[in-house]
């Protein structure tokens, strides 16, 4: 059974399972499924934001440049997108189970702002968004 | 590396037998460019190739013609009489064709060479072939020696080759003086002492270890630091240090054993390498040494170290040594391997079992002086932990089993049944014996004494390495008294010798066939049958239906139920390397694999494993509520998190309180104040959480996170979800 993402039903999500191709009830999965998604969009976060917390430390350090937080949080949102992007463009062919993997992943993270959809297929947001920015913090 | 391995063997057995060897590195002149197209259709011919494929090869070398390009302009066409095309995919196969020729040719009975004496297997070691690099181990003796020349210029003469005796090497391995031998008049025998490159490899008689080292230590360092201005990241570095480590060291740790300062001088250069990217003397390193080289799902860098990979490669040659064939190798390796003895003294012959007893302190190698086996032997001690022994299913493999040091045998009290004397190994070890029900029932754990099952194994049957050896191409048990009834014992392979029983008595007693098939004793009631003597072996096939005397080997191999490598089977081992599985320590998927499937890095899981090292920051994780199942699962999806592996190797740095931060850098006398805020001391957890700036940064990512949590819809939901499941 095959629909592309939009036309799928609000009740139902389509999933992968020991490769078989399954549809489940989405009133049943929603809770774990959306903590699994934020589970993922966290530990990227988490990862990415330390990394660059810790070169904008070294670069203080050891060349006295000093980059901003916002320069910092920047940084970040790039790597994010540009890792989710690596991680949708992996994806090839145009196989049941290519096309299901991708909708698979946009299920995932089109709660993140990082993409948007734009007949069913992502956008990805390079430049961050304006509400990141908020006066700097004292 | 087989033949430098070859080469190392057979010099070192020749100097333990005193035997007087002379070795030839033989050097041919355009080796590729000078096969002659007439010998090597021949050749092919002879090997039983059909026809069209002779045909075949022949059309694409015939009548060929060539051109040579000189200065911009091309020169005049020329016909081609000879030569393999260097480059052609064709071509090294083609050769080796030429290289089996000179096999052949030069151990041909006719020629009457002799090389090195090996007692075991009855068969000289003469010679050993890579591609054009051809080795000669023969005899010392001047007409050897002038008869091996003879051969040479005749096969020379023959296929073409020429053969250029300015670059061949000649060693001569004896305590005596060389004979007055010179094939050629720059011909001279190579010093002691002087290291030749044999297939990439320093080889010579009675080498300092140091020269080994030295140049290896020097190619390694050239190679490690030769990048180093190119700022790699730690991941980078790691890819590097194991991928120029394996090019480099293991191609000669395969056959060659390093001391251990040499072992200390490579972990130093891969260490320095990793943690400072240059060779300095003082480099402090972030993570110990054995956390660096645990696997990466069990919390470590995946470094390869060299002490592990040096025994798994040295399993490996035994494991490689097991399978079938004679190659001049894997004849050096076993006969060294097949000399062992249990620690009282005594008489084991020409057993391999040994090397699958799970304790083989018990056993001692006769005449175990050498350096390389002591080696291999602890090597092989650590790494057969990791081999698992199948519990017997059916009747073939109980019968198989052995009693002594195995793990499927033990008594009621968790023991192994051991043997020290050599009565014991014998009787009870030397082949199955019992009958099926007896050895289930022992197995069952329904025997709880071992005198008690020795007693009922008394007077059954006995398997002797010996007559194996004399059987030699027959899988066959070999029964030294009566049984009350033949055919129900014979199920096993269905094959079966007819012995003759030396008894106590004194007299001989035979068995024969009869016409009608039925096997019955030549002479009376025998009394206590002591032990057999095997004078006249007969071998018999029963196909279900009818006896078959000294059955076409074809026959008898339709009853064979062992396993069968290469036509031949593995009586010699006495095992079934079905019975043996592999596992891998830190195989998620917790896959056996056979016993022929090893492979060094499951050797090197398996030493990594037995160290059971505990990372220094685990005192941490236990304050700050990690467990171990969380852990577990961390390890497993830190690596296969597709993000940039600089970030992944950074956050495993994170984890394992690696970076260097003013509380790490303490201990160098290092600045240890935050470069941001007034606070004194930078912790790891200030420097990424509680400083000021950090705060900025997590501020503002967390604003990510409300933008996601923005949906009612989805809050409500959640709420209840945790309710249901609460």
């Amino acid at each position: 059974m095959m629909w592309p993402y939009e036309a799928c039903p609000n009740d139902t999500i389509i999933r992968i399972q020991r490769g078989r191709i399954m549809v489940v009830q989405r009133s049943h999965m929603e809770a774990p499924y959306m903590l699994k998604a934020m589970q993922e969009v966290w530990e990227l976060l988490c990862t990415t934001t330390m990394w660059f917390i810790w070169t904008a430390r070294c670069s203080k350090v050891f060349g006295n440049i000093t980059i901003h937080p916002v320069e910092s949080v920047r940084n970040v949102w790039m790597q994010m997108v540009h890792t989710l992007k690596g991680r949708y463009d992996e994806i090839k062919g145009e196989t049941d189970v290519a096309v299901l993997q991708r909708l698979k992943f946009i299920a995932y993270w089109k709660k993140a702002p990082f993409l948007t959809l734009q007949n069913a297929r992502p956008m990805w947001c390079l430049a961050p968004p304006i509400w990141l920015f908020p006066p700097p913090i004292t | 590396m087989d033949n430098v391995f070859t080469f190392c063997r057979a010099t070192a057995v020749a100097v333990k037998n005193k035997q007087n060897l002379a070795v030839l590195l033989l050097d041919f002149e355009k080796a590729y460019d000078r096969v002659d197209w007439n010998f090597l259709e021949g050749t092919m011919h002879h090997l039983c190739f059909n026809m069209t494929w002779i045909k075949g090869v022949s059309c694409l070398y015939r009548n060929a013609h060539s051109q040579v390009l000189l200065a911009g302009g091309v020169g005049p066409r020329f016909n081609i009489t000879r030569s393999v095309r260097q480059g052609c995919p064709l071509a090294p196969f083609l050769f080796l064709l030429f290289a089996e020729a000179m096999h052949l040719f030069i151990s041909s009975q006719s020629m009457g060479l002799h090389g090195l004496a090996m007692p075991m297997h009855g068969q000289d070691i003469l010679d050993s072939e890579f591609a054009d690099d051809t080795a000669l181990y023969v005899d010392g003796t001047l007409p050897n020696l002038q008869q091996v020349e003879g051969a040479l210029l005749q096969f020379c003469i023959t296929s073409g080759a020429k053969l250029n005796w300015e670059k061949t090497v000649a060693f001569w391995v004896s305590e005596e003086p060389p004979p007055r031998w010179a094939p050629h008049p720059t011909f001279k025998w190579t010093q002691r002492g002087v290291a030749v490159r044999y297939l990439g490899v320093q080889v010579g008689i009675d080498l300092a270890p140091e020269l080994h080292v030295a140049p290896l230590l020097l190619t390694l360092r050239k190679k490690l630091f030769l990048g180093s201005h190119a700022k790699l990241s730690l991941a980078g570095r790691v890819i590097i240090a194991n991928h120029v480590l394996l090019s480099t060291v293991w191609y000669i740790a395969s056959s060659w054993i390093f001391s251990k300062s040499c072992i200390g001088q490579i972990r130093r250069l891969v260490r320095n390498f990793i943690w400072a990217g240059e060779d300095r003397s003082h480099v402090r390193a972030k993570v110990a040494w054995c956390t660096l080289i645990t696997p990466k799902q069990h919390g470590g860098l995946g470094i390869i170290d060299p002490l592990d990979q040096c025994m798994a490669l040295l399993a490996k040659l035994i494991v490689r040594g097991l399978l079938p064939g004679h190659a001049p190798w894997k004849q050096l390796l076993m006969q060294r391997l097949y000399r062992c003895a249990p620690p009282k003294g005594g008489l084991w012959s020409d057993s391999i079992r040994w090397i699958f007893i799970p304790d083989n302190k018990h056993v001692k190698t006769r005449n175990w002086a050498d350096t390389f086996f002591n080696s291999l032997l602890r090597a092989w001690e650590h790494v057969h932990r990791g081999l698992g022994h199948g519990v017997p299913t059916c009747e073939e493999e109980y019968l198989r089993q052995h009693l002594v040091w195995n793990p499927n045998m033990r008594l009621p009290s968790g023991h192994m049944l051991g043997s020290r004397t050599r009565l014991d190994w014998a009787k009870l070890d030397a082949g199955p014996r019992a009958s099926v029900d007896a050895w289930k029932s022992f197995h069952t754990l329904h025997i709880n004494d071992r005198s008690e099952f020795f007693s009922s194994l008394r007077g059954r049957r006995i398997m002797w390495d010996q007559v194996q050896s004399v059987l030699g191409n027959s899988a066959s048990m070999v029964w030294s008294f009566n049984p009350p009834k033949w055919e129900g014992a014979f199920t096993r392979l269905q094959v079966m010798v007819g012995v003759r029983g030396y008894l106590s008595s004194g007299r001989f007693q035979d068995y024969d066939v009869e016409e009608d098939g039925s096997i019955c004793r030549s002479t009376t009631q025998p009394e206590i049958l002591e032990y057999a003597t095997f004078s006249k072996i007969r071998v018999l096939a029963y196909d279900g239906a009818k006896w078959i005397i000294d059955p076409q080997v074809d026959a008898v191999k339709e009853h064979w139920k062992l396993r069968v490598f290469e036509k031949k089977p593995l009586i010699r081992l006495q095992w079934d390397p079905g019975e043996f599985w592999w596992k891998d320590p830190f195989d998620r998927a917790e896959k056996r694999c056979e016993f022929f499937q090893y492979s060094v890095k499951i050797g090197r899981h398996i030493l990594a494993a037995q160290r059971r090292t505990t990372p220094r920051a685990s005192q941490f994780w236990t304050h700050q509520g990690v467990t171990s199942e969380f852990l577990a699962k961390f390890w497993r999806t830190l690596w296969d998190r597709k993000q940039d592996m600089k970030i992944n190797v950074f956050q495993w740095l994170v984890i394992h309180r690696a970076l260097p931060v003013g509380q790490w850098l303490q201990q160098s006398a290092g600045p240890t104040a935050c470069i941001y805020c007034s606070c004194q001391m930078e912790t790891l957890k200030h420097c990424l959480w509680e400083c000021h700036v950090a705060q900025q940064v997590w501020r503002r990512v967390f604003g990510i996170i409300t933008f996601m949590f923005r949906d009612v819809n989805f809050l409500w939901g959640m709420v209840i979800w945790l309710r249901w499941h609460k």
